[in-house]
């Protein structure tokens, strides 16, 4: 399969001419903090998890975002959904 | 970010709880018989597996083996639109070129994550399409899918809710 993934990928997705993805994402405040605390350290350890072996291929989400046109993003704000409280010392 | 998606995917998405997507996928008929090639490419007795025509949710298949007796055919199929959520896996009904004894060579030859029982192909979507830990996690989420032929493609839809 390995040379079908990097077929897709280095066409910048145009096998899928027309693909279209479109709905809610929930976020929880938890999720949050981890992404943040990702974005703010991104040396954080991983954690191990018990998963078959993965022989996926691994690819850049950001290069494989440019593909695409993502056309109407927002975020909407719900109680207990997403409080960002940050602090930066030195 | 590798850290969150196993992060993510160890709490079984509670995070995501309250998602709903949809996905239209659409799938050219040359990725499709790429694919084949790939997944064919170890069972020596299938030399030639390709669809010819896509129309009106019938499909054509090209099917050459090494078999003496069923050396070349072609076969056609109905797409079965639902896609069964429970064992996510496309579906194609053998409407003609294919009898009793053939389904049985056939069956016997097809790669793993392909079956053929009865008179019905099913193509695992886990194996083929959703491979990775990540995807397979996923596929749990899925509610309704379904497959129709266009002039040059397969639209596969598949909503997912959490």
């Amino acid at each position: 399969m390995q040379a079908i993934i990097n077929r897709i990928l280095a066409n910048k997705l145009a096998d899928f001419k027309g693909l279209n993805i479109e709905g809610t994402i929930a976020v929880s405040e938890e999720l949050l903090n981890m992404a943040l605390t990702d974005f703010l350290n991104p040396k954080t350890t991983e954690i191990p998890i018990e998963t078959p072996t993965n022989t996926a291929t691994s690819f850049d989400a950001q290069e494989l975002l440019k593909s695409v046109n993502i056309e109407q993003t927002r975020i909407e704000l719900q109680p207990q959904k997403m409080n960002i409280h940050i602090k930066i010392t030195k | 970010m590798k850290a969150l998606l196993q992060q993510l995917q160890q709490r079984n998405f509670q995070d995501l709880k309250g998602s709903a997507l949809t996905i239209k996928l659409p799938i050219a008929l040359d990725l499709l018989n790429e694919v084949i090639r790939v997944v064919i490419k170890d069972v020596d007795v299938l030399q030639v597996v390709k669809i010819t025509d896509i129309n009106n949710g019938q499909v054509t298949i090209d099917v050459r083996t090494s078999i003496f007796t069923f050396k070349e055919r072609i076969i056609t199929g109905r797409i079965i639109r639902e896609i069964d959520v429970v064992k996510p896996a496309i579906q194609i009904e053998i409407t003609d070129g294919l009898g009793f004894a053939g389904r049985k060579l056939v069956g016997m030859a097809l790669p793993d994550g392909m079956e053929l029982e009865n008179k019905v192909l099913r193509i695992s979507l886990r194996h083929f399409l959703f491979d990775t830990p990540q995807s397979q996690a996923l596929l749990q989420f899925l509610k309704v899918g379904e497959l129709e032929t266009r002039a040059h493609d397969f639209l596969l839809r598949l909503y997912l809710e959490h």
